[in-house]
């Protein structure tokens, strides 16, 4: 029979030191940068840059989304125009739940300013509908 | 700018007070303070406020609600506010708007109206008061920061807080306006927007 008690400890070991390897995460001054990132940031290169940075510190969502947002501006113009006139569409909607499904679709594709203005549209839109 | 009568101005107050507005809590504080002191003036206005109070009852109907009969009554007059001449329209939007406190429900409400042209934005600068009063207003629709404009309201005096809150409304109205008709680019409303969108 093996002897369980070593095997024990020395897994612990193994989990303690393949922990202290992992990458600490999210840290608030993290949070501000990434925040102010989004924020401001607009060189495609510099977006590039960070998400390699974050990507090295295991936030892989973070990382991603400044990669999406990076793209964001080597969208061919055809594909710019069609984004243009969704959004014009949408700011004409009616209706709350259409403006926010679009809302989260530009979410998704790292346009998380246009996201805010098309939601901030859709809650006056639903207060207007409720006067 | 042209003060309000006094049954009016409380009847603004008591209504900014229970939309939450802080400044008009404040201020219904500080009448009744001074009232129970024997000021002659802030006794009259706490009658009055009393008195429109017990007019008027608020009509909330939970936490989310915060409307009152009178916030109906204006949002369904500008609602239907379709004046085509300007200066009845400027009027109207001014005696409406700048008593509603969500300037973003209010500038919904314009966006669907007549445009803001410029001639129309002139006809309303121009009611707002003096050469300092149209200034702000000007620059409160051309704004794009809001942040800009709240450090105004909070800095200037409680009287120019409606052209404030005016020249925020028909700003927004005039950036919704301009993106649906694609006359304006998606950068007049927020310049992060715009680069995101490839302007």
């Amino acid at each position: 029979m093996l002897p369980l008690i070593p095997i024990a400890f020395v897994s612990l070991g193994g989990l303690a030191w393949w922990k202290s390897r992992k990458p600490h995460g999210m840290t608030p001054q993290r949070k501000q940068i990434y925040e102010a990132a989004l924020a401001t940031l607009k060189s495609p290169e510099k977006l590039r840059t960070l998400a390699n940075a974050f990507e090295k510190e295991g936030l892989k969502d973070e990382a991603t989304m400044l990669r999406k947002r990076a793209l964001l501006r080597e969208m061919p113009p055809e594909q710019r125009e069609r984004r243009q006139a969704i959004m014009a569409k949408a700011f004409k909607s009616k209706d709350p739940a259409k403006v926010e499904k679009i809302a989260k679709a530009f979410e998704k594709e790292g346009a998380t300013g246009a996201a805010k203005n098309l939601r901030n549209y859709g809650k006056a839109l639903s207060k207007s509908k409720a006067a | 700018m042209s003060k309000l009568p006094l049954p009016e101005a409380v009847s603004s107050l008591v209504e900014r007070a229970r939309l939450g507005d802080q400044n008009a809590m404040g201020m219904l504080s500080m009448v009744k303070q001074s009232a129970d002191k024997g000021d002659a003036k802030a006794k009259k206005t706490l009658t009055l406020t009393m008195s429109d109070i017990e007019k008027h009852p608020s009509m909330r109907t939970g936490t989310s609600n915060f409307r009152t009969a009178q916030t109906g009554k204006f949002y369904a007059a500008l609602r239907t506010l379709k004046q085509p001449d300007h200066a009845v329209f400027a009027g109207e939007v001014t005696k409406l708007a700048p008593r509603m406190n969500d300037v973003s429900v209010v500038a919904v409400l314009l966006a669907d109206g007549p445009m803001f042209s410029t001639a129309r934005l002139q006809a309303i600068a121009k009611t707002q008061g003096g050469p300092k009063e149209q200034k702000l207003f000007a620059y409160c629709v051309m704004s794009i920061s809001p942040r800009a404009v709240n450090y105004l309201a909070k800095k200037l005096p409680p009287e120019k807080t409606p052209i404030i809150k005016l020249g925020r409304s028909v700003g927004l109205a005039r950036q919704l306006q301009g993106i649906r008709s694609r006359r304006l680019p998606f950068s007049a409303m927020s310049p992060m927007m715009g680069w995101e969108l490839g302007e």
